[in-house]
């Protein structure tokens, strides 16, 4: 992993359209100005981790399909 | 082949029915290559059935037939890899989470499953929207529609009935959309 030290107000280009500001530093928060075209998905990394999980919680279902179908169509 | 699968036991596919997740669903990996399964209840929900793992398989639905006004957008990078020019030739399902408790069943509108069903290749896309919710309460709305949808099939019994001895021609709103869905029943 590359890593830079950045101050208050500097910023990191990430090929020619990407720019990420910092805007602010309080205590242990770090607040992150990010320029990008439209089309770049940007995400904080819990809503994959929160996707993950539900995504397990989904599989995990163990209900029978003749119990799902009773209780929707009765 | 032969697909061994825990919720439906074996079921016969062709190799023109595997879907491809190249990158697979998000927490899932290793597991790349699945099937639609419908269990031929009525309910709308298909299963996506991993052909390498028995046990993996998620209940899914479309989202519009819960929230009409839903849709999905896909970035351009997000099309070029599932071969589409737009996401209207795509197929867009919610992953359904079933607890023991059904009326508590949910969709994850945030990360739809968006398949690509002539090239049979498919990917779990996060759309950048905050408000979709990825535990989207449905269970009353499911079942509001399919009673409405068996209300209607009743009601055009009825009318085919009346008109005994003349051929009865099937409302077009009625044949379901060409997927590529393996019926346990055929």
């Amino acid at each position: 992993m590359l890593v830079l030290t950045r101050k208050l107000g500097e910023s990191i280009a990430i090929d020619d359209h990407i720019k990420i500001v910092v805007v602010q530093i309080k205590g242990k928060q770090v607040r992150l100005g990010i320029q990008a075209p439209k089309e770049t998905k940007i995400h904080r990394e819990e809503v994959y981790a929160a996707i993950q999980d539900q995504n397990k919680e989904a599989a995990k279902a163990s209900v029978g399909i003749a119990q799902v179908s009773k209780a929707l169509k009765g | 082949m032969i697909v061994k699968t825990g919720r439906f036991g074996q079921v016969t596919i062709g190799d023109e029915e595997i879907i491809r997740i190249p990158q697979g669903v998000l927490g899932f990996p290793e597991y790349k290559k699945f099937c639609l399964v419908d269990p031929g209840d009525d309910t709308l929900i298909l299963w996506l059935q991993s052909i390498e793992n028995p046990d993996v398989a998620f209940a899914v639905l479309e989202p519009k037939i819960f929230k009409p006004e839903y849709s999905a957008k896909l970035s351009a990078a997000e099309l070029r890899e599932l071969k589409l020019d737009n996401v209207n030739q795509s197929t867009v399902f919610s992953i359904l989470t079933i607890p023991e408790d059904i009326t508590q069943m949910s969709a994850n509108l945030k990360a739809p499953l968006v398949i690509n069903l002539k090239e049979q290749i498919a990917k779990q896309v996060v759309l950048q929207e905050n408000e979709f919710t990825i535990k989207y309460m449905m269970f009353k709305e499911l079942k509001m529609h399919l009673m409405t949808m068996s209300a209607q099939r009743k009601a055009q019994e009825k009318a085919v009935q009346e008109q005994a001895g003349k051929i009865a021609a099937v409302s077009i709103k009625n044949i379901p959309p060409s997927l590529m869905v393996k019926s346990l029943q055929a």
